[in-house]
């Protein structure tokens, strides 16, 4: 087996701490670092969101928000359109304005020719950073990670309580103690983009190039 | 002063007009960036020194931080590797290819896969390597080496661009950005569907959540991470932090002291193979935790460039990088942070021209977001050379003579007053356009005055009875 | 208030008037300005280069040379900086001349700092009048005393200048000392783009901080025949304050 054991790369660790002087603090205080801690975390979000390229709509509740959503996909001239099977607000008005017509409502995609033929991701979240700006997003058995990746439209659900002040906030959003509360988690503040070509920026490299957030605010 | 290597490709570099101009603009559009977005913070000295101090502390607690980190993965089901070196490190990735079967893997953008040397060695071992990060993959697709942390086609324009798509993807040829990119990604997302390994560095690893944080604007990253049924994070030791809270004061500074932004696009945290139940996500999750020379940094003089974070800041901001480019360096890591780091990895007397390259102006350590005090850690490096007579005895004679010379005031006078025959005979009109031996390396490109008339420990009595003050005492 | 001038070696050689123009306006707004004549150099040169041993000398010298003063001003950022914050560095393993070094240290000024902690009152009440376009270069290590605004701030309080800001303020001119016998071109191409930068503002007169930048600017402004005057700020301020002086009739 190549490579070393932890124990071999650990000692050479600690004979380097005998032979040189590396201090550090004893402790750490993040408050300082804290740039939201309250206000109309609403508005913050929508204003970071939208600067960073997202599309921020803002429905009173969950019907508005169907019908809204409703739109997005006929924009995008949508036929094929990815739904993750996972509760999320407004889910079952949003399944009920897509249904019927020619358009194919998928759940669970059979096959990579589904997954990768999509023209629109619909999405719950698990939360959303006021200070940036960003969705967070968690991998589940009925949140799989592609959705939000592969179609180059991708549709957020956010329920207004869902948005925490700041990046500090993150963490809470866990499972106490842990960190992470699966293998799994992104955060997304905005569409795929580069500035590799001369810095000239171009949208949807890999990841969606247009993100949608439907946030609903009576939940 | 004979020129090294730094020293010729610099000159060359500098010539290059379309580079010079490539470089100018990405620099300061990032560097501004940074400038403009760290304002916005309440006090953004003060996270950086937050940002400074948690990573002495991670440092400082290196043992405790990657056995926390290793445990967490192996409870959530991933491997933990470990190599002494780039070679071990290779090793361990290609047999895990092998043992997978793996023929095509996909990369997501790792500068430690560069210093290891990471693609040559899945080249040898008959495996297809593809680069997802669009400017790896234009500088791949031109058998090139990248030539910045951040953007590593900095050094190409559309044009060059959209000359090597045509000739080497067949497409028609296209100035236009979106359109050659639409290209690239048509290629790559047929290597995610198809590709056996994801293979990745590591931004920053979270030991007390297990959790590797990988940062992308592309979204190949997210691809890299949960396609492929097997997924490999190559990483630095000294790349792990204590806490999320760490990570998040982390991240709060390294978009914007990159490129100028609030947050990049993705914010990728995962660990261990796919969860309970989870349709999508890697089967086999494996993170290569590598030394290569970071243990030996640890114990000396230089742990503190161990603090970084690779975010390209100090390269944006540097005077120097930006005249002559990343390659110029010929190093993984250019700029100022490749100008201490290059030397302590690879070579410090071999690589002894780097340090020196710096007119030692500071704008890389006002830059850092962790506060790594570059300049101060140059001098350093060139104290250590200097121990070793870098400059050779006859500098050393002369620097002693220097010293004699300004430790009387008689023998300053007398040395100035030399000086200053020296360059009225050389000079027209106060001014001397071609001197003599190391100082015509000055007036190649420009004039040196000639001393004045009297220097100033002259004019002083004269000053003085003008005004009719008191001296001070001798 | 009382000063010892600490000119710089490269000041004392080659730029003598600004020495002089710094006393007349420290004078003029009411500071006794003494020159202890031992003075040599900072040490700085030996030190940025590594040849530690060497610096400690000089620096050494200086200490005693200057350590009796109540304030010491220096015209050069690079030096003070040197003063400031590496003569500790030196000493690191002779605790009692770190302690004299940090004496001084806490008593040494570069001269725009000098003027904004303890006279910038005074300043403001004295009229000021330079009539010309003016762009201004800051020297780097203005950085290192946080100090890199304040010699704009002055210039624009003066009468009948009109200030033209700089594109690239904050790049380094190129001069570094040593580098810029040791890496010519890119030396060279910094400084190309710095008096690039300076022509395109249109002004008259480039105002520098640093008898390095002084030095490197005017030389490439004369090789390429560039007309525009490059000076120290305290030889505009001195001519600024003389000007005023004798318009509104105020004793010099």
């Amino acid at each position: 087996m190549p490579g070393v054991s932890r124990e071999d790369i650990l000692g050479r660790v600690r004979a380097a701490f005998r032979r040189g002087k590396v201090v550090g603090p004893d402790r750490v205080d993040h408050s300082s670092a804290r740039i939201v801690a309250d206000g109309d975390l609403l508005g913050r979000f929508t204003q970071m969101a939208s600067d960073a390229g997202m599309q921020v709509h803002q429905a009173a509740d969950a019907r508005q928000a169907a019908r809204i959503v409703a739109d997005v996909v006929r924009q995008a001239g949508a036929r094929r359109v990815l739904i993750e099977p996972g509760t999320f607000v407004a889910r079952g008005p949003i399944v009920e304005a897509l249904a019927g017509g020619d358009l194919e409502l998928v759940d669970e995609p059979s096959d990579d020719e589904v997954l990768f033929s999509a023209d629109v991701g619909i999405t719950g979240v698990c939360g959303a950073i006021a200070e940036t700006g960003s969705l967070v997003l968690r991998a589940g058995p009925e949140t799989p990670r592609m959705t939000s990746l592969t179609p180059p439209v991708h549709v957020a659900l956010l329920a207004c309580g869902q948005i925490v002040p700041d990046l500090l906030d993150w963490p809470a959003l866990h499972a106490p103690g842990r960190g992470l509360a699966g293998a799994y988690e992104v955060l997304i503040t905005g569409p795929s983009k580069t500035a590799d070509i001369e810095l000239n920026l171009v949208t949807g490299v890999h990841g969606p190039g247009q993100v949608h957030v439907v946030v609903v605010r009576d939940r | 002063m004979k020129p090294g290597r730094f020293g010729e490709r610099a000159s060359a570099a500098v010539q290059d007009q379309v580079l010079l101009r490539a470089l100018d603009r990405a620099t300061r559009r990032q560097h501004e960036g940074r400038k403009e977005l760290l304002a916005e913070l309440p006090d953004a000295l003060a996270m950086r020194t937050l940002a400074s101090e948690l990573r002495e502390r991670a440092l400082s607690r290196l043992d405790v931080l990657l056995g926390q980190l290793a445990d967490n993965i192996e409870r959530a089901g991933g491997s933990v590797h470990w190599a002494a070196d780039a070679e071990q490190a290779c090793q361990i990735v290609v047999d895990i290819a092998g043992r997978a079967g793996a023929k095509l893997i996909v990369k997501s953008k790792s500068m430690l896969s560069e210093e290891i040397e990471l693609n040559d060695a899945l080249a040898a071992a008959g495996l297809e390597t593809v680069e997802t990060d669009l400017g790896e993959y234009i500088v791949q697709l031109a058998g090139q080496k990248p030539s910045h942390i951040v953007g590593p086609a900095v050094h190409l324009t559309t044009g060059q661009i959209a000359r090597l798509l045509q000739e080497k993807l067949g497409i028609d040829y296209t100035e236009d950005p979106t359109a050659l990119t639409r290209a690239a990604r048509a290629v790559l997302r047929e290597k995610f569907r198809a590709a056996d390994m994801g293979i990745s560095g590591v931004n920053v690893a979270v030991a007390e959540s297990g959790a590797l944080c990988i940062v992308t604007n592309e979204g190949n990253g997210r691809f890299v991470t949960s396609r492929p049924p097997v997924y490999v994070a190559v990483m630095g030791m000294e790349k792990v932090v204590e806490s999320m809270a760490d990570l998040a004061v982390l991240l709060k500074l390294l978009a914007r002291s990159a490129t100028g932004q609030r947050s990049t696009v993705y914010t990728n945290l995962t660990t261990g193979p796919r969860g309970g139940g989870e349709t999508d996500g890697p089967r086999e999750f494996h993170l290569v935790i590598v030394d290569a020379g970071r243990s030996e940094i640890l114990g000396g003089p230089f742990w503190q460039v161990l603090k970084c974070i690779r975010c390209g800041a100090c390269l944006n901001a540097c005077p120097v990088y930006r005249k002559v480019g990343g390659h110029a360096y010929e190093s993984v890591y250019p700029g100022p942070i490749g100008k201490l780091l290059t030397p302590l990895l690879d070579s410090l007397r071999g690589r002894a021209e780097l340090p020196h390259a710096s007119s030692l102006c500071g704008a890389c350590g006002e830059a850092c977001p962790v506060r790594i005090d570059i300049p101060h850690l140059l001098i350093r490096m060139r104290r250590v050379l200097e121990d070793q007579r870098y400059s050779g005895y006859l500098a050393k004679m002369a620097v002693r003579m220097w010293a004699w010379m300004n430790t009387s005031q008689a023998r300053y006078a007398a040395s100035s007053w030399m000086g200053r025959h020296f360059l009225d005979a050389a000079a027209t009109d106060g001014w001397c356009h071609d001197l003599p031996l190391l100082a015509a390396n000055w007036t190649r490109y420009r004039d040196f005055p000639a001393m004045a008339e009297a220097p100033f420990h002259k004019l002083w009595n004269q000053l003085q009875s003008d005004e009719g003050s008191q001296s001070c005492p001798e | 208030m009382r000063v010892w001038l600490f000119t710089t070696c490269l000041t004392d050689m080659f730029y003598p008037q600004t020495a002089a123009a710094m006393v007349r306006v420290l004078r003029r707004l009411g500071v006794e300005v003494d020159y202890p004549p031992k003075q040599t150099c900072c040490g700085q040169p030996a030190y940025n280069n590594g040849f530690f041993d060497e610096a400690r000398k000089v620096a050494r010298y200086t200490v005693e040379v200057l350590e009796s003063a109540d304030a010491v001003v220096i015209p050069s950022s690079s030096c003070c900086g040197m003063i400031r914050k590496h003569y500790e560095d030196l000493f690191e393993d002779e605790p009692a001349m770190v302690r004299r070094a940090r004496a001084l240290a806490d008593k040494t000024f570069e001269f725009v700092e000098f003027l904004h902690k303890r006279l910038w009152d005074r300043l403001s009440n004295w009229p000021l009048r330079y009539d010309g376009t003016v762009t201004y270069h800051y020297s780097c290590h203005l950085r290192l005393l946080d100090m890199t605004d304040q010699g704009e701030q002055l210039l624009r309080r003066i009468e009948g200048l009109e200030y033209r800001p700089l594109a690239k303020l904050d790049q380094c001119c190129g001069f570094g000392g040593a580098f810029a016998f040791r890496f010519p071109q890119v030396s060279a191409a910094l400084v190309a783009d710095k008096v690039e930068c300076i022509a395109a503002t249109g002004a008259q007169t480039v105002v520098a901080t640093d008898a390095g930048c002084v030095m490197n600017i005017g030389g490439q402004c004369k090789r390429s025949r560039l007309d525009v005057r490059v000076r120290h700020i305290a030889d505009l301020l001195d001519e600024a304050m003389s000007n005023g002086s004798t318009a509104e009739g105020v004793g010099a």
